[in-house]
């Protein structure tokens, strides 16, 4: 009775063992939302742009993404009931003869396909970036290594925007 | 005796110390003769022991009850049981009880069939996920169990806060293993178990009613991920306990931590469920099985206890031979 006895309990522990192993809750990015990073051309380094505007082109009521703030990095929603989408970047620091501050435009060409990413983050779009292209006022270039070209649900950054500052 | 008296009393009194000196060191030469004749016993020393072991012969089978009746048994020092024959110094070795017979139970000892009942308790419990399996393995020795199976699964998933359900259809998936028991050869009512089983699951999934948010561009959608053919490969280690309830009928559970082993293309993501793997996230799983088993050889219950009786004489020779290897050992030799 004993061994019996025994044997039940070693199944009951393993029982409780089995009870667990379920999600972890959401800790990635919900909606796969690039995320961009500005760097210096020249010395390669991570800077931060002063008094830079950034919206989309073509917003609802021109909603800004950043309004006239410091950034070193960026969030930028591509639509995915379409296969491109533009952004600009106005640089308020900047003075010009007419002010109106200057912008650089970068239009991003994509396939959007639906995914499911987790039980707890759902379903969203993963972008596939095909081509990239850019105004030069003072972006340099556009880096974004190939295997990063699929814009999925995990956070990181896979954009990287090149100035020159000089 | 008589007559020596007179002659032994006229006898000068100087002759008849001489005559005693040399009686009692004859008496002491015959002393000292006699002890150089006893064999020296050393017992402990281990040469000893190894030319006694190998001049010693195995009992023979028809040996008579009376040289059977005199044999006083010991054990040299590897632990080789040898007998000997207190009359004539025969050696025996102990054939019988130095190898224990390695199986209690016949090769084909039987076939049984099992229905895995943990996911129908679990839906009672509220899980919509699930499937169950019907195996059946056969039992090598009650040791080794080569076992397959064949089960279906299905899910339909719909998270607390999520807004889309998901969905697995009813699929099949098949298992082949082996289990290995290592109780094998105590009584068959009680296993504990470790297991290796490869499954293999194709299934379709799809998802309804995703909503996906206005974002940044106001652009709500309500997105419906068709459905899409899977197939995914998996290894499932087990460690299990089984108990016999009544008569050919068994209860078993079993701690699984499967492994995705490959798995086809998935462009449109992973499926929440796979089955007969279980959640795709989740490596760990359980199973509570119901078996009956079909008796192919059952050795008889004389056999099982005169191998009972043989192991326990066997345990206690093997103990013996430990202490006397250790004695050995702290001696030195």
């Amino acid at each position: 009775m004993g061994k019996v006895l025994n044997l039940i309990l070693v199944a009951a522990a393993m029982s409780l063992l089995c009870w667990s192993c379920n999600g972890t809750g959401c800790t990635d990015n919900r909606s796969s939302i690039p995320l961009a990073g500005f760097y210096d051309w020249d010395s390669g380094q991570e800077v931060t742009l002063r008094g830079i505007t950034i919206g989309g082109i073509g917003a609802p009521n021109d909603t800004l993404i950043k309004d006239d703030t410091n950034v070193s990095t960026v969030y930028l929603p591509f639509r995915h009931d379409r296969n491109e989408t533009s952004f600009y970047f106005r640089y308020n620091d900047i003075e010009t003869a007419d002010s109106v501050a200057p912008a650089d435009t970068i239009t991003f060409c994509y396939t959007a396909t639906p995914y499911l990413a987790s039980e707890d983050c759902g379903v969203t779009y993963t972008y596939l970036i095909n081509k990239v292209m850019h105004t030069s006022l003072l972006i340099d270039s556009i880096g974004i290594a190939p295997g990063d070209s699929l814009i999925d649900n995990i956070e990181m950054q896979r954009i990287k925007i090149y100035f020159s500052l000089q | 005796m008589k007559r020596l008296m007179p002659f032994i009393c006229r006898l000068p009194s100087h002759l008849l110390r001489v005559a005693c000196l040399v009686a009692v060191l004859c008496l002491a030469a015959q002393a000292a003769e006699a002890q150089r004749r006893i064999t020296p016993v050393s017992p402990d020393q281990p040469d000893n022991k190894v030319k006694t072991r190998d001049k010693a012969k195995p009992l023979p089978s028809d040996a008579p009850t009376e040289l059977i009746s005199r044999l006083a048994e010991r054990m040299d020092q590897n632990g080789a049981v040898v007998l000997v024959d207190t009359l004539s110094g025969t050696e025996y070795i102990d054939t019988t009880l130095t190898r224990l017979p390695p199986y209690v139970y016949p090769r084909l000892y039987a076939v049984t069939v099992g229905v895995d009942l943990w996911d129908g308790v679990a839906y009672l419990f509220g899980q919509r996920y699930g499937g169950s399996a019907v195996q059946a393995e056969l039992s090598l020795h009650n040791r080794f169990k080569p076992t397959i199976g064949f089960g279906m699964g299905a899910a339909k998933i719909h998270p607390d806060g999520a807004t889309y359900t998901y969905y697995t259809s009813t699929s099949p998936y098949f298992l082949a293993g082996i289990k290995y028991n290592m109780l094998y050869n105590s009584d068959a009512a009680y296993q504990l178990t470790v297991g290796a089983m490869y499954g293999l699951s194709t299934f379709k999934y799809r998802t309804d009613g995703a909503v996906i948010p206005p974002g940044y561009w106001n652009t709500p959608e309500v997105l419906n991920i068709p459905e899409r053919n899977a197939t995914v490969g998996f290894v499932s280690f087990s460690l299990g306990v089984r108990v016999n309830l009544a008569g050919n009928l068994s209860a078993g559970w079993d701690f699984k931590l499967n492994v995705k082993a490959h798995n086809s293309t998935l462009p449109y993501g992973n499926p929440l469920y796979v089955p007969g793997y279980g959640k795709w996230n989740g490596s760990a799983a359980g199973a509570f099985s119901i078996y009956y088993t079909i008796p192919l050889n059952s050795p008889s219950s004389e056999a099982l206890n005169d191998w009972k009786e043989k192991k326990s004489r066997y345990d206690k020779r093997k103990k013996a031979a430990e202490n006397r290897r250790r004695e050995y050992n702290q001696r030195g030799y």
